[in-house]
């Protein structure tokens, strides 16, 4: 009796202890849980856009000292407007700024959209026959010797017959830039080591959008067609919006357009400016914009003309927090419209909440809860252990 | 057996705990509590979402209305746009806005920067090439480029590694797995695994070139396949850099001699 009166105590009085301080750490391990789990939300949006550094990069080269092949075109890009029967110049310079002299040719290219930015997705070869050079030693195809540091500037015609068809054509010009001499196969083949060689070769391209219309009339027609805009938003993570145009016009045409955000009282929160971007016909484009936030009433032209627009396809809004509903308002304008006439708007209402802090006071208790049912479990399972004594 | 957490304490949203039954009992109506709560909220969020609606006004007569951001300014062209007349000359007031150039039809609109494409060398040699040992070579690329539209930088290969005859080839890498192809980089850092192909390191170069032990075959072009890009970038480009390094191996059956083949590399601005 004595025996088991003593241990019952000893059990007693440890497991109270025990009990007391299990539950103080219970709720600690409940709170560092809730705790943790707001401390990371925030960072969720961070973390997702977080890319590991690149591993590479240990081959780096020294670019200090000039390299072989230096090409430089210009301009980058052309848009020219054309009737049928009529015939527009055009000028490409090109300049040789490597330390070797290369032999040069000119190809003609046809180019798509890639349906999302304005890198061209490139088709080889091209047999629109109406593009010519006015030299003959730029014909395409022909190689010319392009010495180290000349520059050429290379004239064009572009003569269209009454007879073609309005559409709008979409061409890269490339020169293909590659050494003045080839290794003699014969002499190397002859070779009794195995060996690898190769020789590289470089082309530049200029674009060239050419539409070929009736009249001057600008027949693009850029429409707002998909928004990536959700009703509802964490207020811890906050507004991330992108937005894709569609051309349905026949002619190239820019991205001219502005968007808001403000909240329910009315107060404008985020002014962007959108890039005029151009968007090929019956395709795709994603809107960059330009943060006018800063001073929304000036001029646009004030911010399209600074050096290095900073650009993002993101409309974003990211506060400490975020709460209620905000309305974002989109507008784009038509080139043929004045700018008080878009095109088309629209408007988003997007509705803040705490999500990330509801589903943290659900862990608090529920983690508490299991504690506590872990708890119950093992002084069950102890108490089962314990040998009894009679 | 009693046990007890003090009452002064509210450990649990206020309430004491006097059991191990009351405070599972309590764990629960909390949770219940909040689960309710937070159902509430839902609820109302997604009443609220219903509500939801979006705007379309396609008028040519809409009078925009746009709060205190300036709309009567207008958009206007970036600097890097330029208009000439006609017969080609650069025209007065050449900063025209976008608007007016474009409004009344382009005629003749270029950009008036330049595109700069280097490659620091143009032969590769990948010296002798021995049984179980890869033989590497390098060259950098490098894009400047003014226009917001970004470049890309394709590449592909005449063909695969090859003698003078023009049929005995080192093939195109297929990796350590088998299954890089020459548009998806795969690892590739088995010496005895022979093959040709290439990695690329540096400024916007294609994300599927994860590590430098990544490697992908040239796309090549006497089988038709459409060159890959391997670097580029939907901004302004300022001495954007790229380390290509070729990499071969063979196997202990390759006939002698010098194996060549050309690679090309095509730069494009964008529009």
């Amino acid at each position: 009796m004595i025996n088991r009166s003593f241990t019952t105590q000893i059990f007693c009085q440890s497991h109270r202890h025990w009990d007391y301080d299990f539950r103080i750490m219970s709720l600690l391990l409940s709170l560092s849980l809730t705790l943790g789990f707001f401390s990371l939300a925030p960072l969720a949006p961070v973390v997702a856009q977080f890319q590991l550094p690149s591993l590479t990069n240990q081959n780096q080269t020294d670019t200090t000292s000039r390299a072989e092949l230096d090409l430089s075109l210009s301009p980058p890009v052309t848009y020219l407007s054309l009737k049928p029967g009529e015939t527009k110049s055009l000028q490409l310079t090109l300049k040789n700024s490597g330390t070797r002299s290369l032999r040069v040719q000119l190809e003609l290219a046809e180019f798509t959209s890639d349906g999302k930015t304005g890198r061209p997705v490139l088709k080889l070869q091209s047999t629109f026959p109406y593009l010519k050079a006015h030299e003959v030693g730029w014909s395409w195809g022909q190689s010319r010797l392009l010495k180290s540091g000349e520059t050429a500037v290379i004239d064009f015609d572009l003569k269209l017959p009454e007879t073609i068809i309005l559409t709008e054509k979409h061409f890269t010009i490339l020169a293909r830039a590659s050494q003045i001499s080839d290794v003699n196969l014969t002499n190397l083949s002859s070779n009794q080591q195995l060996g690898g060689s190769s020789q590289v070769a470089g082309l530049i391209g200029s674009n060239l959008i050419v539409a070929i219309a009736a009249d001057d009339t600008n027949l693009s027609k850029v429409k707002l067609t998909d928004w990536s805009i959700p009703k509802l938003v964490d207020s811890l993570r906050g507004i991330s919006v992108t937005g894709l145009v569609k051309n349905f016009g026949a002619h190239s045409g820019p991205i001219l357009g502005q968007a808001t955000l403000t909240n329910s009282s009315g107060q404008l929160l985020k002014a962007w400016l959108f890039y005029p971007d151009m968007v090929l016909p019956e395709s795709t484009r994603e809107i960059r914009v330009i943060d006018v936030t800063s001073d929304p009433t000036a001029d646009p032209q004030t911010w399209l003309n600074r050096p290095n627009p900073l650009l993002t396809n993101q409309l974003k809004y990211q506060p400490s927090w975020l709460f209620g509903t905000y309305t974002l308002k989109v507008r784009l304008y038509h080139l043929d419209y004045t700018e008080a006439q878009p095109v088309s708007a629209q408007t988003f209402y997007l509705t803040a909440l705490p999500f990330s802090l509801m589903i943290g006071l659900l862990i608090l208790p529920m983690s508490y809860w299991l504690i506590l049912k872990t708890r119950e479990l093992t002084t069950r399972v102890i108490k089962a252990k314990l040998p009894t004594t009679s | 057996m009693k046990f007890s957490i003090p009452t002064s304490k509210p450990w649990v949203f206020g309430a004491s705990v006097s059991s191990k039954t009351t405070s599972a009992k309590l764990g629960l109506a909390a949770l219940a509590t909040l689960t309710v709560v937070c159902g509430v909220g839902l609820g109302y969020l997604f009443l609220t979402a219903q509500s939801t609606q979006a705007e379309r006004l396609e008028s040519d007569s809409f009078v925009i209305q746009f709060g205190n951001f300036n709309t009567g300014g207008g958009l206007r062209t970036s600097s890097s746009y330029n208009l000439t007349d006609t017969t080609g000359q650069t025209a007065a007031g050449a900063f025209t806005g976008l608007t007016q150039i474009l409004g009344s039809g382009f005629q003749y609109i270029y950009t008036i920067d330049t595109f700069n494409f280097s490659i620091s060398k143009l032969n590769i040699d990948l010296g002798s090439l021995a049984i179980g040992a890869h033989s590497t070579d390098s060259l950098v690329l490098t894009i400047n480029t003014k226009g917001a539209g970004g470049y890309t930088v394709y590449a592909y290969e005449l063909h695969p590694l090859r003698l003078a005859d023009g049929l005995t080839t080192i093939a195109d890498t297929t990796c350590d797995a088998g299954d890089c192809l020459f548009s998806i980089a795969k690892l590739w850092t088995n010496q005895s695994i022979p093959g040709f192909g290439f990695n690329a390191a540096g400024n916007s170069v294609s994300s599927d070139f994860i590590s430098s032990s990544y490697f992908r075959p040239f796309a090549d072009q006497s089988l038709s396949q459409a060159m890959q890009p391997v670097m580029q970038a939907s901004d302004i480009a300022t001495q954007e850099q790229a380390t290509i390094t070729y990499k071969a191996g063979i196997l202990a059956t390759q006939a002698a001699g010098e194996y060549q083949t050309g690679v090309v590399f095509v730069a494009v601005p964008g529009y």
